[in-house]
């Protein structure tokens, strides 16, 4: 008994070590799969003949699915880690355009890992950063409801005052129009 | 934030320089002028040398299209012209794409000549205040990069060169597409510019 109270922690801590001595190996096939992804997306959308399309698309949602995978590891192995979220978030937002058909779960799971990016960032440096993704996944939720929408839009008014100069912040500006609007959406129906 | 010293400028001066070499050869290739467009290269080029971000972020942020069909949807002029792809049973794959550039036009382009152009059905007001908004929060990470500089020791001379090209590049940032004929020219010059900075 006394020996196995010795051997339990000591068999955790070395896992966590193992689990942790990944992480970076994770981010690295996250990193590369997402990069790969991208560059075969910009191939789909400049390509005009449809059977070479086709083939980028594959390659493009292929990569972009790795990267999720990859990226879900790092979140797992390394939770300090904001590049894993950042990977999972980016593929995510493509392959919503791509993978047409399952578009939205796509972005629910994006919406459920955004959540927990802003909890993460709340208090540090890159808490607008958190805000602005938070924003922009439940801008693009179908499913959000009222309540979201609105914590949403709390959250892009903080990214838009505390985010640097740059294209999240410019992006900041659509995706509060699209909140409003959906909010209003909401009071007409109820009307 | 950070004060550079010369070497460290020169440092990213030469990085510059090949960045640029290498967006000029890879603008050769159809794929890339999409990916490198003007506007965006440029902008986001001096954003990895300063800040060092990596290639992942040399693009615009993506939407997604449930983003795309609701931005439209809230314009007025835009969601009368595309109603039939707006309708809420329609909306398809074919029809985020045909939006999606619309998307981007408004949320980033700089300039309201431009705007103006593209969307004529448009009220002026709004373009005018997209356009203002996003030279605004584009155009001010230039003003940064140049404050950062007028707080180095660099050589006066060396100073005004860079300042010379870094307001090239916020006049180039309303180019969201291709860059333009005309504009090659200036292309060449900077990559000389560089090359003699560089250089040292």
């Amino acid at each position: 008994m006394k020996r196995n109270r010795f051997i339990c922690p000591i068999v955790l801590i070395t896992l966590l070590l193992i689990l942790a001595g990944c992480s970076p190996l994770y981010l690295m096939r996250s990193q590369g799969a997402y990069e790969r992804g991208v560059q075969a997306y910009y191939w789909y959308l400049k390509e005009s003949d449809a059977t070479i399309k086709e083939v980028y698309k594959e390659k493009a949602i292929e990569n972009l699915k790795k990267a999720l995978e990859e990226s879900e590891s790092v979140m797992k192995t390394d939770p300090t880690s904001d590049k894993g979220y950042l990977f999972y978030l980016k593929a995510s937002i493509i392959l919503s355009g791509l993978d047409y058909d399952n578009s939205q779960s796509y972005i629910e799971d994006a919406f459920t890992v955004s959540r927990a990016f802003r909890l993460k960032t709340m208090g540090q440096k890159k808490e607008a950063l958190g805000a602005y993704w938070f924003a922009k996944c439940a801008a693009g939720w179908e499913e959000a409801d009222r309540r979201i929408l609105s914590e949403a839009l709390a959250a892009v008014e903080y990214a838009l005052e505390n985010l640097d100069p740059g294209p999240e912040k410019a992006e900041s500006a659509s995706v509060r129009q699209i909140l409003e609007f959906r909010i209003l959406q909401f009071q007409l129906e109820k009307e | 934030m950070k004060q550079f010293t010369d070497e460290e400028i020169l440092e990213k001066v030469r990085k510059l320089r090949d960045l640029l070499n290498t967006f000029s050869i890879l603008t050769q290739q159809w794929w890339l002028t999409l990916l490198f467009g003007v506007g965006p290269a440029l902008f986001n080029l001096w954003k990895k040398i300063v800040n060092l971000k990596p290639f992942a972020d040399l693009q615009f942020p993506e939407p997604t299209p449930a983003m795309v069909f609701y931005l439209i949807e809230s314009i007025e002029g835009l969601k009368e012209k595309y109603e039939e792809q707006l309708g809420s049973e329609r909306r398809n794959e074919e029809d985020f794409q045909l939006l999606r550039p619309i998307y981007l036009d408004l949320t980033y382009c700089t300039s309201f000549k431009i705007l103006k152009e593209k969307y004529p059905e448009v009220p002026e007001e709004y373009l005018e205040k997209q356009s203002r908004e996003n030279l605004d929060f584009l155009g001010r990470c230039v003003e940064i990069v140049k404050q950062e500089v007028s707080k180095t020791d660099l050589d006066p001379g060396h100073k005004g060169e860079l300042f010379a090209v870094l307001d090239f590049f916020k006049e180039c940032l309303p180019y969201l597409d291709f860059i333009k004929d005309e504009d090659k020219g200036k292309y060449k010059e900077i990559l000389e510019l560089i090359e003699s900075l560089g250089g040292e």
